[in-house]
């Protein structure tokens, strides 16, 4: 079964670090084909253009096994446009948002130009949810409404305290994919099981959790071979252009 | 010895929840749980402390009761002397989210001041706002001095920082190690003093994976033996008085 991790963070963060070298051998280690790759806190809040060329760096050294999705900062308005265009030409293949370290609520419109960038550029939007006041599940599927024609992954479905919300909300907007980190097995198989395994996303949030533990609570949760494939990296790869492993 | 510091007990009015917590205990290899009510948080406290009592009785190697109370009741602290010195619990537990209380209105104070003259810990669920992070249980600590404030989730996803903040600043609040990731739980047990540190798992009610998933956390991180026993298991034996 291929396994392609939908959410892990390389470089220097402010409390956990992971080279690209590090991840790529944990990969190995735990059979896992691939893993989407995106920058360090400091840079998703402020330094995203040095986030960007980490990640495009470490997706050229490491070829077919990580996956770059680039951030901008919403506040820096048409800079953060123009640095996700360049970006996406650069080879990412997704934009992550992350509201609270970028100081802004999800459904304030100072993210809709990017979004609308990331339209236009064919990118899927990766977004943790689950923390007040500025990142919640039900406020990813009122964007995704407004941007109908995006993708969204939600990320950590709404964990801690906003796991109940995250399937409701994942069922009242079609374009808005349920991202599995934190989630314990048997939240996996019922979000699988309302949603479909069309709609969920293996991801690990490595190194902010382990990534070891991450796979075997997925594997420990009861899912049909079919279901877990999709689960484990086609759902995801469906997201992305073709080819993006090759 | 591992003790876990973190389970519920569901009394049968939310049976969909139910699971069996010593069965649990048996396949994660618990020696010991602190138990908490789940039914009383909704419910009359003084009738799920007497249940949770028989659901104890006979099993001292393996349960240790924890007593609920609806801090807004002017009976509070005299329920809580009740289920410590008639029932035998050996702690409180307060849910101020779901028991819709705050750790700083000052109905808490009678009930806290009861803890410290009978010697019993207060474990809070924490992590969530409005009325559970973990500075709020802090400074309730520093009010009352002489007792025991556990934190039992160390703050969650988000909120562990200011968990970490709230154990560095106030000696009479400890950790259980219960809900956040396995980064944030290395930053907690590198910052805090280990002997202030306990371990929970959140099981009783639904899937006792994360039983496994917690135990595996912690055995994962970067510490000294004696530290991991003592976080596992030696830190609750002392603060419960087990044998």
């Amino acid at each position: 079964m291929r396994i392609v991790d939908a959410r892990c963070t390389i470089g220097d963060g402010r409390h956990s670090t992971l080279s690209p070298d590090e991840l790529v051998d944990r990969l190995d280690e735990l059979g896992v084909e691939a893993a989407v790759v995106g920058p360090p806190d400091r840079c998703l809040a402020v330094y995203n253009r040095e986030g960007n060329e980490l990640v495009r760096a470490a997706c050229v050294r490491h070829p077919g096994r990580l996956i770059g999705f680039a951030t901008v900062n919403p506040w820096y308005g048409d800079a953060a446009v123009e640095e996700l265009g360049r970006a996406a030409a650069e080879g990412l293949v997704g934009l992550i948002l992350h509201p609270p370290r970028q100081g802004f609520m999800l459904v304030d419109d100072v993210a809709e130009a990017v979004l609308e960038a990331a339209g236009e550029l064919g990118l899927p939007v990766y977004v943790g949810t689950g923390t007040p006041a500025y990142s919640l599940p039900l406020q990813l599927t009122e964007v995704a409404r407004r941007f109908p024609h995006l993708r969204f992954l939600m990320g950590h479905m709404g964990h801690t305290d906003f796991w109940i919300d995250s399937i409701p909300a994942a069922l009242a907007a079609p374009n808005v994919f349920a991202e599995i980190s934190y989630k314990q097995p048997h939240v996996i198989a019922d979000a699988v099981a309302k949603l479909g395994p069309e709609r969920v996303v293996y991801g690990s949030d490595a190194p902010f959790n382990t990534m070891r533990l991450e796979l075997e609570k997925f594997m420990a949760s009861d899912l049909d071979d079919r279901e877990r494939e999709l689960v484990a990296s086609e759902t995801l790869l469906s997201l992305l252009p073709a080819g993006v492993l090759s | 010895m591992i003790v876990d510091c973190h389970t519920h007990h569901l009394a049968g009015s939310y049976a969909n929840y139910g699971g069996d917590l010593l069965a649990s205990m048996d396949r994660y290899g618990i020696d010991h749980a602190a138990v908490f009510t789940y039914d009383g948080f909704f419910e009359e406290s003084s009738r799920h402390n007497d249940e949770l009592a028989r659901f104890v009785d006979g099993q001292p190697d393996r349960l240790t009761a924890f007593a609920t109370v609806h801090p807004r009741r002017a009976d509070a602290a005299a329920e809580v002397r009740r289920a410590v010195t008639e029932l035998g619990m050996r702690g409180l537990k307060i849910h101020p989210w779901l028991q819709g209380v705050s750790p700083l209105e000052g109905y808490m104070d009678p009930v806290a001041e009861v803890c410290a003259e009978l010697d019993v810990p207060m474990i809070f669920h924490d992590g969530t706002p409005p009325y559970s992070t973990p500075l709020q249980f802090s400074l309730l600590a520093e009010r009352h001095p002489d007792v025991t404030v556990i934190l039992g989730h160390s703050g969650l996803l988000d909120l562990w920082p200011e968990a970490l903040a709230a154990a560095k600043r106030t000696p009479n609040v400890w950790l259980c190690l219960c809900g956040p990731p396995t980064y944030a739980l290395q930053k907690l047990v590198d910052g805090v003093p280990h002997e202030r540190i306990l371990f929970g798992s959140d099981i009783g009610f639904g899937s006792d994976y994360q039983a496994r998933h917690r135990l595996e956390q912690v055995r994962a991180l970067d510490l000294p033996p004696d530290s991991l026993d003592a976080i596992l298991g030696g830190n609750a034996v002392r603060l419960l008085g087990l044998a």
